[in-house]
């Protein structure tokens, strides 16, 4: 079990969503989103500057800046 | 008058459902966010009026964007309409947060469960009864497209404003207390009077108001009548509670429950991505990817195809036009409003239908990508590298079409949601050579460089392309910066192209082009004919035309550019119309009949007796002038429509200006080379590049000692730190 940044998974990794650090505004709109504590998410693709994710979650697939990411804290599993 | 209001997530099937009923020509797309402010639509149904409104989508009642506060806005300030909730099948559980939401305003939505067939073939099963028992709300599941099961849930709707009248429903916020699964919405009440008593009942707060506080909307705090300090407080309370998260985190849990009790899953599939993004969101193959597709749409629409139909419809508006002609030449007796029918007017009319097909063309093949969902994939893969020039990642389809033909491109600008960087590509679509400057490229090169021919028509190609590029940076940094929206987008499914859609957006774009932008090209084209073939005093072909007197008039402007001669100067204004009348313009001022091919034009540009009087320098400048100088005609009158007509004039003026000052430059650094040779000529631009170098490496170091944007204080930080 180790913590990382968001932005820090690789293509195809899981993470369980520790914590959200950003501001409310963002903060508001991810929860609404779904990423909420405890959510599984996985990292489908990253685009060739790596500023862009495509990340699924629930059931359905999301495309969310790296900038973003970084304020998200997840949980993998060794 | 009856009101019914359309809410749900973006790309939902809204859009769809409003064109079922509002028969409105307008834009669609398997993209986010195509709406973006409310449409109404008067209709008539069941022999009763009524209007439909199609609010933007919106993800949740705390607006994020401008768009999503018009749709809170108008669900506040119109109470009494019906309000349809679609919903899709395929992501209950984000798009029942919606529902939810609307119910704690006092709404009581009708959903509609959108692409129910799809959700079968997905492998979900929901229990129909217990879903619409357990929410208690009227449930339909539909499929936008499909017109009988739309007009259900619109009858449904009309029928039941009319009940709504006759019971009085005066306390509209108390319809779902006896509900079971919004029992929660009380204990979101409790939540706010524990933690903020003293506005429990003092402000007269609404439920959702309340709730909105909870989830800290700073809208909803900042309309408080309270002191800043107060606000401060209520803001630090919440903070520490984490009620925002407390919020959102009550309603997932509710809707997981009540989703696990009617709907059942057989597979864990994710929605959207599917197996052909493997390859095409690869790291490497994304490109190649990209590119045969992207050709492909530009032979199909400038190849031998689209210019085929071209001239096959042009030649059909000419044999059309013909009678009209002829009538005028034998009839009327003026010569010259007979020749102003014939040649200016049905010429122009002609050159307009010339570019339809390509027009319609482009269309076809852009909208097939984007319903198909693939345009989404190209916004992700684009979208790094265009967020940096300002522009989104659908700019890139328009830069590339605008190798084929700029007005066409110019045109698929108007696909982008973003204000900012619409204008910015339509303004830089120009500036990237289109083909019909290539047979200039030719004659000038046959004639003066014969050697170098391919290595100039590069160079002429990249110029442009690294113009533009830089143009788009600056404007990003200057007045036209564009404001992150793009910030999270869904990944649509690939789903087959729906044709009928699909043709009715071509048509619409390809009327839309022939009456407002044709009339403007109408227009110039007539003008610029009188310019060509009258003098000052209107008088037809008498002496010195209004063109040549303006070109000898303009030609010193041109001089420090080495083509200040009057066949030059009038061959650039020519320019203006199309860039493929250059060409023949160069033809006729140098006493050619127009029957001869390109050879035989170059081949005049080097005779003594030419009117250009062109050098191998300023040839070179009149090459790069001519790539860059003014867009033509018709992608003016784009423009125009597209952008308004303050920043059309903007862009042709930094336009001209770009292209006067580079012209200047590679005439002087040409004429350089002429007269010291070429090795020393390479070795002064070498130590000129090294210097520039070397002073912004020096400015680079000066500036990385200044500032970490991080750690101010630590003077030794090497950043890595940070990333």
């Amino acid at each position: 079990m180790i913590t990382k940044k968001m932005s820090d998974l690789k293509t195809g990794e899981v993470g369980k969503i520790i914590n959200l650090s950003a501001d409310v505004r963002i903060k508001r709109r991810l929860l609404e989103l779904g990423l909420i504590t405890g959510q599984m998410v996985k990292v489908l693709s990253i685009s060739p500057l790596k500023n862009s994710y495509l990340i699924a979650l629930k059931n359905y697939s999301l495309c969310l800046r790296r900038s973003i990411l970084k304020s998200i804290e997840v949980e993998i599993e060794l | 008058m009856k009101y019914i209001v359309l809410v749900g997530n973006p790309n939902t099937g809204k859009s769809t459902f409003f064109f079922i009923f509002s028969n409105a020509e307008e834009h669609v797309g398997n993209w986010h966010g195509v709406t973006t402010d409310y449409k109404e639509k008067r209709i008539k149904f069941d022999g009763q009026e009524i209007v439909i409104t199609d609010l933007p989508g919106t993800y949740s009642l705390s607006p994020f964007s401008f768009e999503e506060g018009v749709t809170k806005e108008y669900l506040l300030t119109h109470k009494d309409c019906e309000v349809i909730n679609i919903i899709d099948g395929n992501n209950l559980e984000r798009n029942l947060l919606l529902t939810f939401e609307l119910v704690e305003m006092g709404i009581r939505p009708i959903v509609c469960v959108n692409m129910a067939n799809e959700f079968v073939k997905n492998g979900l099963k929901i229990d129909k009864e217990k879903f619409e028992k357990e929410l208690g709300l009227k449930c339909f599941f539909i499929n936008a497209q499909n017109k009988k099961e739309s007009k259900e849930v619109l009858n449904y709707a009309v029928k039941n404003t009319n009940d709504k009248k006759e019971k009085n429903e005066t306390n509209k916020i108390d319809t779902y207390s006896h509900i079971d699964i919004f029992s929660y919405i009380t204990d979101l009440q409790d939540m706010f009077s524990d933690y903020l008593p003293k506005y429990n009942q003092n402000f007269n707060l609404s439920i959702f108001e309340k709730i909105k506080i909870l989830e800290q909307d700073e809208s909803v705090i900042s309309k408080l009548k309270i002191t800043d300090k107060e606000k401060n407080d209520i803001i630090n309370i919440l903070e520490k509670n984490n009620t925002l998260e407390k919020v959102i985190n009550l309603r997932f849990i509710i809707i997981k429950k009540f989703l696990s009790n009617c709907v059942s899953k057989d597979n864990n599939k994710i929605y959207g991505y599917s197996k052909i993004d493997k390859y095409c969101l690869n790291k490497w193959l994304c490109f190649p990817i990209f590119f045969v597709i992207i050709a492909g749409l530009f032979f199909f629409t400038f190849g031998s195809f689209g210019t085929m139909l071209s001239g096959t419809l042009s030649n059909f508006a000419e044999l059309m036009l013909s009678p009209l002609s002829s009538f005028a030449q034998n009839k009327i007796s003026n010569q010259f409003v007979a020749d102003f029918i014939s040649n200016a007017f049905c010429g122009s009319v002609v050159s307009l239908f010339s570019f339809l097909p390509q027009v319609i063309l482009m269309f076809l093949g852009l909208y097939i990508l984007e319903d198909s969902g693939y345009m989404s994939r190209v916004a992700f893969i684009f979208e790094d590298f265009l967020k940096k020039l300002g522009l989104s990642g659908k700019s890139i389809f328009a830069l590339l079409m605008s190798f084929g033909c700029s007005t066409t491109a110019t045109l698929s600008s108007r696909n982008l949601e973003n204000k900012n960087s619409k204008i910015k590509t339509a303004m830089l679509t120009p500036y990237i050579s289109c083909t019909a400057k290539l047979p200039l490229y030719l004659i000038i090169c046959n004639a003066f460089f014969p050697k170098f021919k391919v290595l100039i028509i590069i160079f002429l190609y990249v110029l442009g392309v690294v113009v533009a590029l830089c143009v788009s940076y600056f404007l990003n940094k200057t007045i036209l910066k564009s404001n992150e929206t793009t910030f999270v987008m869904e990944l649509p499914k690939y789903r087959i192209p729906n044709f009928k859609k699909i043709s009715k957006n071509v048509y619409y774009n390809a009327k839309q082009f022939l009456l407002r932008a044709g009339s403007v090209l109408l227009g110039f084209s007539c003008i610029v004919w009188i310019l060509q073939n009258c003098n000052f005093r209107f008088q037809y072909h008498v002496g010195e035309s209004m063109l040549e007197t303006l070109s000898n008039f303009l030609s010193p402007i041109f001089s420090p550019l080495g083509f200040g001669t009057a066949g030059a100067v009038s061959a650039i204004l020519c320019g203006f119309v199309a860039k493929e009348i250059i060409v023949s313009t160069i033809g006729i001022i140098n006493g050619l009949d127009g029957t001869g091919g390109l050879n035989q034009i170059s081949n005049s540009l080097l005779l003594s007796t030419s009117a250009f009087c062109l050098t191998a320098s300023s040839s070179l400048s009149f090459l790069v002038f001519a790539l860059l100088y003014l867009p033509c005609i018709s992608t003016v009158s784009v423009m125009i429509k597209e952008i308004g007509r303050k920043w059309t004039l903007f862009a042709c003026l930094l336009q001209f200006a770009i292209s006067y000052a580079l012209s200047f430059v590679v005439y002087k650094i040409a004429n350089y080379f002429i007269f010291n040779g070429v090795l020393s000529g390479i070795v002064s631009i070498i130590v000129f590049t090294l210097i520039c170098v070397f002073i912004f490496f020096i400015f680079g170091i000066i500036k990385h000692k200044r500032y970490c944007k991080f750690c101010p204080a630590n003077k030794n930080c090497d950043k890595k730190q940070h990333l």
